[in-house]
């Protein structure tokens, strides 16, 4: 098996945060991460992701402790992180959401190519 | 990881799919216009009554009103600038003055008459309610 996907959806209570962790099921490195935001979530619910404990995406700060995602809106985005991991590696989504009131639920596909 | 979430505001549903109206308002050239008259009218007779008269510089354009008696009985209420009837409306009890009076436009310097007919047999009480918007014009 030369690719693999890794399907994640997680529902986030208002103003409190949510992750999924999958393990891979190949070696290799992370080409692809589909992230998905509903209609509705107003840039208010920022979504990570964290191989280990190492956060890969977004790439984080140089310096600093602070934890930041991307949120958007009503919209589906496709990242390259380029990111090396070995099969059985957990891969967590991680979800904050800044909501004050309405729930969200998020869905990503994270894409492993086995590369030399 | 997170121990407190920043509340940074209120989104929506997931997919909401609800179409958010624009509400009118009243602009800076506009003023709400309102008026209310009651009137005692004696049995089998006509009230006949110059309400308004819209002054120079505006336009009246009507949104709507109502009319009720205490006792029932069919009534009319027709109201009246000159040269046109803007409405002629039967009622019994209560009514809703809508169509055709909304959005009829009324010039300035025109007065504006009311005709309450009392068809009963006895001397009733009326309630008077209009509404509209009041145009600054060049």
């Amino acid at each position: 098996m030369d690719t693999a996907e890794m399907n994640y959806r997680e529902t986030v209570d208002s103003l409190n945060t949510a992750s999924q962790i999958r393990f891979a099921p190949i070696g290799g490195i992370i080409r692809r991460v589909t992230i998905s935001w509903p209609r509705g979530c107003n840039f208010l619910v920022e979504v990570l992701f964290n191989h280990k404990t190492v956060q890969f995406l977004p790439t984080p700060e140089t310096g600093g402790t602070g934890t930041r995602g991307i949120a958007l809106d009503n919209y589906t985005e496709t990242l390259d992180p380029g990111w090396s991991v070995r099969i059985g590696d957990p891969i967590e989504m991680y979800l904050i959401n800044h909501d004050g009131q309405y729930e969200h639920t998020i869905s990503a596909i994270v894409n492993i190519k086995k590369e030399e | 990881m997170i121990t407190a979430v920043e509340n940074w505001g209120i989104g929506r549903p997931d997919f909401y799919g609800d179409v958010i109206a624009s509400i009118p308002t009243i602009q800076e050239t506009q003023t709400a216009w309102k008026l209310q008259k009651a009137y005692t009218i004696a049995l089998q007779s006509v009230e006949t009554d110059t309400i308004y008269t819209v002054p120079e510089g505006h336009t009246l354009v009507f949104g709507g009103g109502s009319i009720s008696v205490k006792d029932s009985c069919i009534n009319k209420l027709q109201i009246f600038a000159p040269d046109s009837i803007i409405g002629d409306f039967m009622f019994d009890m209560a009514g809703n003055i809508t169509q055709p009076l909304t959005n009829q436009t009324v010039t300035a310097g025109t007065d504006i008459i009311v005709y309450i007919y009392n068809n009963d047999t006895i001397t009733s009480d009326f309630s008077l309610i209009l509404s509209g918007v009041l145009n600054e014009v060049e």
